[in-house]
């Protein structure tokens, strides 16, 4: 879409007699934040954003008044994403869940947890900023999506299912798989850092807390 | 609810996802049993670092001229 190319609105009250940009505009933020997440990319996301809006507009008149306006923008960006967005970036198939998480267990079988005792509450102190965006970008779409939706935009279950179009009972399967997957890619940065290396993972991470303790009071 | 994980259920009471009476009954069960405890301790720290550390990604500013040029005309948007 050419950002000069415009449409004519037939009635620029808006076809329920309140303005589009008032209403609308300020869910660009999370919108733009959603975009963003889902194409991986600045650029596609702001093309995704733009095309959100676009739909919108022109299909102002189907919103109903005093429903979710927000999950009715988020619900148009789900479709223009799945349609057509994601069909024209191109992009390989993405793994199949089980494929992924056999991966993921698998590597954490032998060599991550072995002989350590519950790490998981200390390494999830250690996760870096970096690593969550890193997971978060790793999963594959299905997932990454409920978890867009429901953790960081603080959906429903109910409002997340009308905004994917799948029953309530798939949104959670899909975030309870979906949060699993992101757990174990933490574990696994955290052991590509070194926080977490059999045996003495944890004594190490306590080593490593304790000397930053010590930085900061000195 | 007896067919889910306790993973699962702590992650519904989190998500303020039970109804009224169920919510109640596992706010007790966390009280009395160290394990259901540890485990909705621990799903919401990994809650907490997905949602304090995945920083949002704010708008571009041109982004908000690009879309008000494509409703209101180019010549609106200067």
């Amino acid at each position: 879409m050419n950002a000069t190319q415009s449409i004519t609105p037939s009635d620029p009250g808006g076809p329920l007699g309140w303005d589009f940009e008032t209403a609308a505009l300020p869910y660009l933020d999370p919108l733009y934040n959603m975009a963003y997440r889902l194409t991986r990319n600045a650029d596609d996301g702001q093309d995704l954003v733009q095309e959100t809006y676009l739909k919108a507009y022109r299909h102002f008149d189907k919103f109903e008044k005093g429903t979710n306006l927000k999950a009715w923008l988020f619900k148009i960006m789900k479709n223009t994403f799945i349609n057509g967005y994601r069909k024209r970036q191109n992009r390989p198939p993405e793994s199949a869940f089980s494929d992924i998480e056999d991966a993921f267990e698998s590597s954490l079988r032998e060599d991550v947890l072995q002989g350590v005792k519950n790490p998981e509450q200390q390494v999830l102190d250690t996760v870096l900023d970096g690593d969550v965006q890193r997971a978060l970008d790793e999963l594959p779409t299905e997932y990454r999506m409920v978890i867009l939706l429901v953790d960081l935009e603080g959906f429903s279950y109910k409002e997340a299912a009308a905004i994917i179009d799948i029953p309530v009972g798939t949104v959670m399967s899909r975030l309870y798989r979906g949060r699993r997957l992101l757990e174990q890619a933490l574990l696994v940065y955290a052991r590509k850092q070194g926080y977490l290396r059999g045996d003495d993972a944890p004594h190490k991470m306590r080593t490593d807390k304790r000397r930053k303790s010590r930085e900061t009071t000195s | 609810m007896q067919d889910k994980s306790l993973r699962e259920l702590a992650f519904l009471f989190l998500d303020n996802e039970m109804d009224s009476d169920t919510k109640v009954s596992f706010r007790a069960r966390i009280e009395c049993c160290s394990e259901t405890q540890r485990e909705t301790q621990y799903c919401l720290q990994l809650l907490t670092v997905v949602r304090e550390r995945c920083p949002r990604q704010p708008a571009p500013a041109k982004l908000r001229r690009r879309i008000l040029a494509v409703i209101q005309g180019p010549d609106d948007s200067n």
